[in-house]
């Protein structure tokens, strides 16, 4: 079972999903399963920002400038969509290591 | 955040769109064998005809261009060759396609696929393999590839990489001498739990030659492999068809050893040059695949009124490469495509329900892009 997500958690994007986006939506691709997946405007930018340096605190940050939307419905959403695809192997979660330089946590 | 989305709406968004999210890329025409229906070349000879190696593209130029195909909206990618697995700078290529977000496919002939090598393209982000099978049998399939050995380096190949995690997917191509193994082919891709495809489709060469043709299958041996083991793979029968456009140069692209750009690496129409162009510019101003994206039926002389349409795959690519005509042929007939159009059509009024599968793909696969 997975444990619950930190503030400080960085997902990454796993190599076992492919993506691009395509005529302004993005997709992601689970290879093995061949399932595709689509992403809104947020969930893309969440996928484009979990480079396994920037924390889940920042991705919200980030989610409220950009959409304007109340920040406890942004980190709600933002945490229901990083553990549905932690969940599937989408994400892999970089939890417990020194923030990288340069990198607000 | 997340939507359901299908592959199928994927593709023809790409295709509407004029998106290449299917590039394949001919990374070195080396090869370790000598089919004998190569389209590259005749494996008689050392080399295409004048050219050489070293117009290959470089390992530089080759990073250059999968950074501009991924710009451009590539998602499916895959590496052949020749023998892809024969480049030195593979692994680099398939990591650096990998980590931008591309799914890789290494088509191959399996003959290469030893230990190390499936461990250092697994690792580096390889997804899939597409192996080409030319026989149930090492005689046969030998024969073909003019390589003792070869078939079963193959098997062996395809069954580790398998076991490695990748995809596999045997390519079973349909020849004069080896159809009486389709059957057995199919049994055996079944034993070892592989999907396959297979095709019957084999083109005059780059260099011109044309003795690749003498080994296709003719119409009696094509009728009789689509009423027996092929049966399940007989195309769609699309009454409402008004079009013979294939993917080519909308959501596939192809890209030369020497960096010329295809509409599709089967239709070797030069394109542009990526040692003089961006890929971008190419894929946008390019004329030749403007002329194409352009084609309506009325511009397919033999196909505008072909009562056989509703049953025909066309393949524009086989069709340049045979007639040199990408909308040829001229007449009906002048093609082989014309000939399994009709075989094709007969069977259909035979015993209309037979068909509906995703074509020529064995029900063992689930494939469906890439």
């Amino acid at each position: 079972m997975m444990r619950p997500l930190r503030g400080d958690d960085r997902p990454l994007r796993s190599p076992s999903v492919a993506w691009q986006t395509i005529d302004g939506e993005t997709v992601l691709l689970r290879l093995k399963e061949r399932e595709l997946l689509g992403l809104n405007a947020v969930g893309r930018q969440v996928w484009e920002l979990a480079d396994g340096k920037c924390s889940i605190d920042r991705i919200v940050e980030r989610v409220v400038a950009e959409h304007r939307v109340p920040a406890g419905v942004a980190r709600a959403d933002v945490l229901r969509f990083i553990e549905e695809l932690t969940a599937i192997g989408a994400f892999d979660l970089g939890t417990d290591g020194p923030v990288p330089a340069g990198e607000k946590p | 955040m997340i939507t359901a989305t299908r592959l199928d709406q994927l593709h023809r968004r790409a295709y509407e769109k004029c998106i290449p999210i299917n590039v394949t890329f001919e990374i070195t025409l080396r090869c370790n064998l000598r089919c004998v229906h190569c389209y590259n070349f005749d494996r008689d000879l050392p080399y295409l005809p004048g050219r050489s190696r070293e117009e290959e593209l470089t390992d530089a130029e080759i990073l250059r261009v999968l950074v501009e195909v991924r710009a451009e909206g590539c998602l499916f990618l895959s590496f052949t060759g020749g023998a892809a697995l024969l480049h030195p700078g593979l692994e680099g290529f398939i990591r650096h396609a990998s980590q931008a977000g591309m799914a890789v496919t290494v088509k191959s002939n399996g003959s290469l696929l030893v230990p190390a090598t499936i461990d250092r393209i697994a690792a580096a982000g390889a997804s899939a393999v597409d192996v080409s099978l030319y026989g149930s049998e090492a005689e046969t399939h030998d024969s073909f590839v003019k390589v003792p050995g070869a078939f079963q380096r193959t098997i062996d190949g395809a069954l580790r990489a398998r076991a490695a995690g990748l995809r596999v997917r045997f390519s079973l191509l349909i020849l004069r001498r080896n159809v009486d193994q389709i059957a057995s082919m199919i049994e055996l891709a079944a034993r070892m739990g592989i999907p396959w495809s297979a095709d019957p489709q084999i083109t005059a060469r780059y260099d011109g030659t044309r003795s690749s043709l003498d080994d296709r299958v003719d119409r009696e041996s094509l009728d009789r492999l689509f009423r027996g083991p092929l049966r399940q793979l007989l195309p769609h029968l699309d009454e409402a068809r008004t079009s013979v456009q294939c993917s080519c140069a909308r959501s596939v692209c192809g890209i030369s050893a020497f960096g010329e750009v295809y509409p599709c690496i089967g239709a070797p129409m030069p394109s542009g040059s990526l040692r003089r162009h961006s890929f971008h510019d190419v894929w946008c101003d390019s004329p030749a695949l403007q002329w194409i994206r352009n084609l309506r039926l009325e511009d397919f002389p033999a196909c505008r009124t072909c009562e056989h349409m509703a049953h025909c795959r066309r393949s524009s690519g086989v069709v340049y490469s045979n007639t040199g005509m990408y909308n040829g042929p001229e007449k009906f007939g002048e093609d082989w495509t014309c000939m399994e159009a009709e075989v094709f059509h007969r069977i259909h009024d035979e015993a209309p329900a037979i068909g509906g599968g995703p074509p020529l793909q064995g029900t063992a696969s689930k494939e469906t892009c890439g």
